[in-house]
């Protein structure tokens, strides 16, 4: 069975170590050849928000290791489009190229996943 | 041993004030998905709006021991099978993935 991975943004940044982890499962996935996505929901799309400047707050960004996914062959990229018209956020204003989706679709995508990480 | 028929088990362990992780789950939840409600999600039980949001044709179940722990009625209106810590296991089984939401 070919293994595939969806996983599930769901914080805004700076809220604990949720996205930070799943990142780290992104890139451990992808460093033994399993093809992984990336979904961003509801407060997980803000983690995406350009101009972000967390050294204000002393913290790392997120942003940079977002950007280095393409190195990784992590290139599938979701973001619900309720989730943007909540915060009348456009792509444009997002540092991933995000492929929008409507709830319908979410739901479908999941099923085409073996396995989904929702932290 | 896996049945091809089933697909998603959702399983839920926060309480219905958190309003948005259950519309996210209940938006993602197609035809031959389950929903099981753990820990503080029996309270959903409680409040009669949230089961009803489920579809007609998702089962849903509620961990026994939880229901029991939280001091909850069995005998709900809604319609919701209640199980043992033994057959959460035989249900996650039976599908092909588990989604958990918390």
């Amino acid at each position: 069975m070919n293994k595939n991975l969806l996983l599930i943004f769901r914080h805004p940044p700076f809220s604990g170590s949720n996205n930070r982890d799943t990142l780290d499962i992104a890139l451990a996935c992808s460093a033994f050849d399993i093809p992984v996505s990336l979904v961003f929901l509801n407060d997980g799309i803000l983690q995406l928000h350009k101009n972000q400047e967390s050294h204000l707050l002393q913290q790392k960004s997120l942003i940079n290791n977002l950007n280095a996914l393409a190195m990784y062959d992590i290139e599938d990229y979701y973001v619900l489009e309720d989730s943007l018209a909540d915060y009348q956020i456009t792509t444009q204003d997002l540092s991933l190229n995000c492929k929008v989706i409507n709830g319908e679709q979410l739901a479908l995508l999941i099923r085409t996943f073996n396995t989904v990480i929702n932290l | 041993m896996t049945n091809a028929q089933l697909e998603t088990l959702h399983i839920i362990s926060k309480s219905p004030s958190h309003q948005q992780l259950y519309s996210d789950m209940l938006s993602t939840t197609l035809d031959k998905d389950a929903i099981l409600l753990t820990q503080n999600a029996v309270y959903a039980l409680s409040s009669n709006q949230i089961i009803a949001l489920a579809k007609p044709n998702i089962p849903v179940y509620a961990l026994t021991i939880d229901v029991q722990a939280h001091g909850l009625s069995m005998a709900s209106a809604a319609p919701v099978t209640f199980i043992s810590d033994e057959q959460f296991v035989e249900l996650c089984c039976l599908y092909k993935k588990t989604l958990s939401w918390f």
